[in-house]
């Protein structure tokens, strides 16, 4: 492969890396006195749990690194929605309890400000490549 | 000592030059190499990304239930790659080595002086080396962005797998291509090939899918006797490939 079309294949590669942002939320419905546990992948910053009905529900939130499970919040109250920021990539395991019919909505949105970083770093070295090659042929 | 050395690459890159050119004119032409990178790659990424998750209401550990989680992220990621690779073969790479030896391209090479096995082995190559590229970007994003993580072990028996498994197809399609030489029967004849193999065979037996699907096992033991099954049959096939290439008529 000649080094223009290389760098062009990075670029559209940091391209790839934005389809998480176009994640699907997913819903699931909470049975009164009975605890429900999912187990969901985060590939964005930004974790967004939002109720369908107005009612109290509490949470435990944990994280799997290396073989381990490390808690991150224990007994977490909300009512309509909660928004939890700066998560790292990673498989995440959540406990909802509900004392009501509910349901719950997991939506996972935002960017990684390194994921930015590299576009603009590829984009101006495309532009930096594709632009010398201009030059050569005229 | 380096001198040796630099004289060995020279003389690797010095040999095989018509073969390295007949395979570049039949095959990588027209942005094959881009679309082996990229093609598959984003196919699994898109496949993880629309995995659904995982619920349950109790009795098996937290543990557990991650590490089959897990699994099944990399397996859907597995399986997008497997797509993308069976798609690309039959609407590419099938349709080129047929038309090419029907119209005369792959005869004329021949007859030049490269020789068929050679042009056979350097395809053979070429597209392992490719793909392989595309499918160690496709694990670095998964391992990133994705953010699950294996033992560096097990991810190297994972790759190894996924590219014997890649060659395993090329080859089938390489020989049905020799019995069937049909632009639009043998493309298709493949991916239903394919496709029964991804959907309905593999999850049936555990013989089967160490032959031909080894990526898609979870123990490093049964990851490890897939890759040695899968090798030996990519030999088989590779020999029988040329058997009958050979014996085969060619437009010159």
């Amino acid at each position: 492969m000649r080094y223009k079309n290389i760098v062009l294949v990075l670029f559209i590669i940091s391209i790839i890396t934005f389809l998480p942002g176009f994640k699907p939320s997913q819903t699931y419905s909470l049975v009164p006195s009975t605890p429900r546990s999912i187990i969901f992948d985060v590939t964005s910053p930004t974790l967004e749990l939002t109720l369908s009905q107005n009612s109290g529900v509490s949470i435990n939130l944990s994280y799997y690194f290396g073989g381990n499970v490390v808690q991150i919040k224990q007994n977490l109250n909300f009512t309509n929605s909660l928004v939890l920021d700066n998560l790292s990539p990673g498989l995440y395991y959540l406990q909802i309890l509900s004392s009501n019919l509910n349901e719950i909505t997991i939506g996972n949105s935002g960017i990684y400000i390194a994921q930015i970083g590299v576009f603009v770093f590829l984009g101006l070295l495309n532009l930096y490549v594709f632009n010398k090659e201009l030059k050569i042929r005229s | 000592m380096f001198t040796g050395l630099h004289n060995y690459i020279q003389n690797y890159s010095e040999s095989d030059k018509f073969e390295k050119e007949a395979v570049k004119a039949l095959f990588f032409k027209s942005y094959l190499k881009e679309i082996l990178i990229l093609v598959p790659m984003s196919l699994g990424f898109l496949f993880f990304l629309f995995t659904s998750s995982d619920t349950y209401t109790s009795g098996t550990s937290i543990v557990t239930q991650f590490e089959l989680m897990r699994s099944r992220l990399i397996f859907s990621f597995l399986e997008g790659v497997f797509v993308g690779i069976t798609v690309i073969i039959a609407m590419v790479q099938l349709i080129r080595w047929i038309s090419s030896q029907s119209d005369g391209s792959f005869g004329y090479w021949v007859g030049i002086g490269a020789k068929r096995e050679k042009i056979l082995r350097h395809t053979l190559i070429s597209t392992i080396y490719f793909s392989t590229l595309g499918v160690i970007i496709g694990f670095i994003l998964v391992f990133s962005i994705g953010g699950i993580s294996f033992g560096s072990i097990e991810i190297l028996a994972l790759l190894i797998a996924t590219v014997s498994n890649i060659i395993t197809w090329l080859l089938i399609g390489l020989i049905l291509s020799q019995f069937i030489q049909n632009q639009v029967l043998t493309p298709i004849l493949f991916l239903f090939l394919a496709a029964t193999n991804l959907y309905a065979l593999r999850p049936l037996s555990e013989v089967y899918r160490y032959f031909l699907a080894p990526q898609f096992n979870t123990t490093i033991n049964s990851l490890m006797v897939g890759i040695l099954l899968s090798l030996l049959l990519n030999i088989l096939l590779f020999m029988s490939t040329l058997w009958v290439h050979k014996r085969s008529e060619l437009v010159l």
